[in-house]
């Protein structure tokens, strides 16, 4: 392996290689410090330096004003709720839907294909949507963020083309062995989908994750929002213009500090790297290989 | 072998169908019985008044709903109010959602005349105040030309929430001034030699030339303060009982040739036209620039944060009048009003609840509404101290009063103590009085055009970039003249035109 790189074209390549990737890794790692570090900082350092890693005067204040009350805590109870939840019933019904479609002997398939993808095409828009789900009284509960996008069309598709995928000789010989259609489904067919469930799972869980707009038209209590429109709001009151400061009041309504944002930022962030890498793993492919003998 | 497959073919498809109506069944099906609406069922035994309001909320939390304010509130007014709040960020679409709805709260905290809401109002979703204000002891007080700018078609659908009417000022470096021994300008001239002068002879004393003097933005604001200042008409002039836009009017291209020239020599930041708007108080701060023409109020804000780096460095900012131009001292007004409070007829369905939504509205702004509203409880929230107050620093216990002044009015006038008037504070409130004088009323502002309503943005964006490319030397007096022509073309004629038939309807 060393040895292929070992003319002098292999070792610029090389070089070039590590400083593309170190500087690509750079670029991804520094806002992020940057963030992390201004998090510690106090007031007056973030106004008089324009920019900075490493705080000169290391300062909590900003994340004991976030922990001292509960509403950070909520909030991101709420999302972890919502995203779990919604996690759940979305691989709950996407999967249970996707694999009858699969089935080339499951009767008026190609109906139901038809609607499911005429629903990607035309939508109902954010008025005729929210008028739904205030008739159906879903206003003011988690489900009105969790039902009406249960089944992603577009995933419902990928995950059914997977299913078809699979070998039907596996199915047969299931059956043979005496399984019902719940238990193909449950363990042969789900078994052999666990990449293709992490992915889903995992798409579908960041979408919930940030998703704050539903949140935001949904629900009127404050006390059930996500995470998301606290950040949100933060982010975009230290971004408003001068010319939005003219229409508050002069006293006392003011952005932010710059430290707690950051704070916001990073306590909002964390949930989902601690996530990241036990989903990671469910990536790696080949599951499937060698399932058939013979 | 045969008989096996097609009964196993024959469950599949139950079962896959049964799965498939259960799941497109719980997609369309209510979810759990906790959550039928709350807000409607009358949570206090007595009959005690309920009103719902929606507010924006500026802050990143909520107050919680039965914090010690909001509970004396409800004392101070006999009223169970039941509080909407929406993030800022996003009130517009919560705004619009809530109208299409066509279930709303009794009380809505308008930010603007959008189209939604001149909709909503001349279709009857509000209540019409003009003939009710009159009999409320706050409420009569209302100023009729901020009554008049709030107005749709001449008509009040809801009450104004006030400001000072002359808001805008210039602030600038005083310690610089000191330094180079100059006085304060007050006409054009001046300014334009205090700004050279800032950039060219080393105000901060530092040995370097690394100041500049107008600190400017992506932010219009600055441009048209300084445009009335030449002469140019607030949004539309007048002529021969004719509405003109400002940028027609020759006054406007004598501006703009002044800007030209301040950026042509380097007495603007060079950066401004990309630069995000909140960083400009920073430059100010950290010593980069020396004046700011925005609302005169920025001069409180930059001294107190030049006051945390430096407890030392006072007496540094100070703030002025608009500067006397060839036309005599004239200054751009605000429209005296940040939104407007809206009744809605879906939650207050009679007269009688009418009456006492407005009771409660004009309960508000009685002194000490405003002062619980504005500054908490006296001994929590604030202490008294001789003629002023003394807030709190602890940020928890700010918290909740995230918000709550966002449902006053301050009509007739903002009442009770304030914080504690620095030199600075009392400068502003001087300039700010002073400018009531001076100030040059828009008369197209309570026309509703709808050609404006649809191409709005679109023609200011034509005029606003062009007159930033003009400034910057992108494009020459030809260029402006071909925007202006395309702005024309745009709808700008339709325009004119619609705003002039309104403005000799308002006449009549």
């Amino acid at each position: 392996m060393n040895k292929r790189f070992n003319t002098p074209g292999g070792r610029v390549f090389d070089a070039f290689n590590y400083v593309f990737l170190g500087l690509f890794g750079l670029v991804t790692v520094l806002p992020f410090l940057y963030i992390i570090g201004n998090s510690f900082a106090t007031e007056a350092e973030i106004t008089a330096r324009s920019f900075f890693l490493i705080p000169k005067e290391f300062s909590m204040s900003a994340y004991q004003y976030i922990f001292s009350s509960s509403t950070i805590f909520r909030s991101i109870g709420n999302s972890i709720f919502i995203t779990v939840a919604g996690t759940f019933v979305n691989l709950l019904f996407t999967l249970t839907m996707a694999y009858p479609l699969s089935r080339k002997d499951f009767w008026g398939r190609n109906v139901v294909m038809n609607l499911v993808i005429f629903s990607m095409l035309f939508g109902g828009g954010m008025i005729p949507t929210y008028l739904v789900i205030r008739g159906l009284g879903l206003l003011d509960s988690y489900w009105a963020l969790i039902l009406p996008g249960a089944i992603g069309a577009f995933n419902l598709i990928v995950v059914k083309n997977f299913f078809q995928e699979l070998p039907a000789g596996l199915e047969e010989a299931a059956r043979i062995d005496g399984c019902t259609d719940i238990g193909v489904l449950w363990r042969i067919v789900l078994p052999l989908s666990k990449p293709v469930i992490a992915t889903f799972a995992l798409f579908y869980a960041v979408g919930h994750w940030n998703n704050f707009f539903s949140a935001l038209l949904y629900l009127t209590d404050s006390a059930k929002w996500p995470l998301q429109i606290m950040l949100r709001q933060i982010v975009l009151l230290s971004q408003g213009t001068v010319g939005d400061m003219a229409n508050l009041d002069q006293n006392f309504v003011q952005p932010p500090e710059q430290a707690i944002k950051m704070a916001v930022i990073v306590v909002g962030t964390i949930p989902i790297l601690i996530v990241y890498p036990f989903l990671q793993k469910h990536f790696a492919k080949g599951v499937l290989l060698g399932s058939i003998k013979g | 072998m045969k008989k096996t497959k097609s009964t196993l073919a024959y469950s599949v498809k139950m079962v896959s169908t049964a799965f498939l109506i259960t799941s497109l069944l719980a997609a369309c099906s209510p979810g759990g019985k906790e959550n039928t609406a709350e807000s409607e069922s009358p949570n206090s035994p007595e009959t005690k008044k309920q009103i719902s309001i929606m507010v924006p909320n500026f802050a990143a939390e909520t107050p919680a709903d039965n914090n010690a304010v909001l509970q004396k509130l409800e004392e101070l007014t006999d009223t169970d109010v039941e509080f909407q709040w929406v993030p800022s960020s996003s009130y517009d679409d919560k705004f619009n959602i809530t109208l299409a709805s066509g279930k709303l709260p009794s009380l809505m905290v308008v930010l603007g005349k959008s189209p939604s809401f001149i909709n909503a109002a001349r279709s009857g979703a509000f209540w019409e105040l003009g003939p009710y204000l009159k009999d409320y002891k706050n409420l009569s007080g209302a100023n009729e030309i901020i009554l008049n700018n709030a107005s749709i078609d001449g008509k009040t659908y809801g009450i104004y929430r006030a400001r000072a009417l002359g808001r805008n000022g210039v602030t600038i470096r005083k310690d610089w001034l000191d330094n180079l021994k100059l006085k304060a300008p007050t006409t054009i001239e001046e300014f334009y030699n205090v700004m050279k002068a800032f950039t060219e002879d080393d105000p901060d004393g530092n040995g370097k030339k690394d100041t500049y003097g107008l600190i400017a933005s992506q932010f219009n604001g600055p441009w048209d303060i300084m445009q009335v200042w030449f002469g140019a008409p607030n949004g539309w002039g007048e002529e021969n009982g004719k509405l003109i836009p400002a940028h027609q009017t020759p006054q406007y291209l004598e501006a703009l040739k002044f800007f030209r020239k301040l950026y042509s020599e380097g007495l603007i930041n060079k950066d401004f036209a990309v630069m995000d708007p909140t960083k400009m108080s920073d430059l100010m701060v950290n010593g980069n620039g020396g004046v700011m023409v925005d609302v005169a109020d920025n001069a409180q804000r930059i001294e107190s944060k030049i006051l945390e780096k430096d407890p030392n460095h006072t007496d540094a900012v100070d703030v002025l009048q608009a500067m006397v131009g060839p036309e005599g001292h004239r200054d751009l007004p605000t429209s005296g009003y940040a939104g407007m409070i809206a009744i809605s007829k879906s939650a207050v369905k009679t007269e009688e609840e009418l009456k006492q939504v407005l009771t409660f509205l004009d309960r508000l702004n009685d002194e000490e509404l405003q002062m619980l509203m504005s500054y908490g409880l006296e001994g929590t929230h604030y202490e008294k101290k001789d003629d002023y107050i003394v807030p709190t620093t602890d940020k928890l216990k700010m918290r909740d009063l995230n918000g709550t002044n966002q449902i006053l009015m301050f009509i007739p006038e903002t009442l009770g103590l304030t914080v504690e008037q620095t030199e600075i504070r009392k400068k502003v409130a001087e300039v700010q009085k002073a400018n009531e004088s001076i100030v040059i009323p828009n008369p197209g502002e309570p026309l509703i055009s709808d050609v404006y309503a649809q191409k709005g943005p679109q023609l200011d964006n034509i005029i606003n970039d062009a007159r930033t490319k003009f400034i910057v030397g992108q494009i020459d007096e030809k260029g402006l003249q071909d925007a202006f022509a395309l702005w024309e073309k745009n709808g700008g004629k339709e325009y004119v035109e619609e705003m002039n038939k309104l403005y000799t309807e308002l006449q009549k």
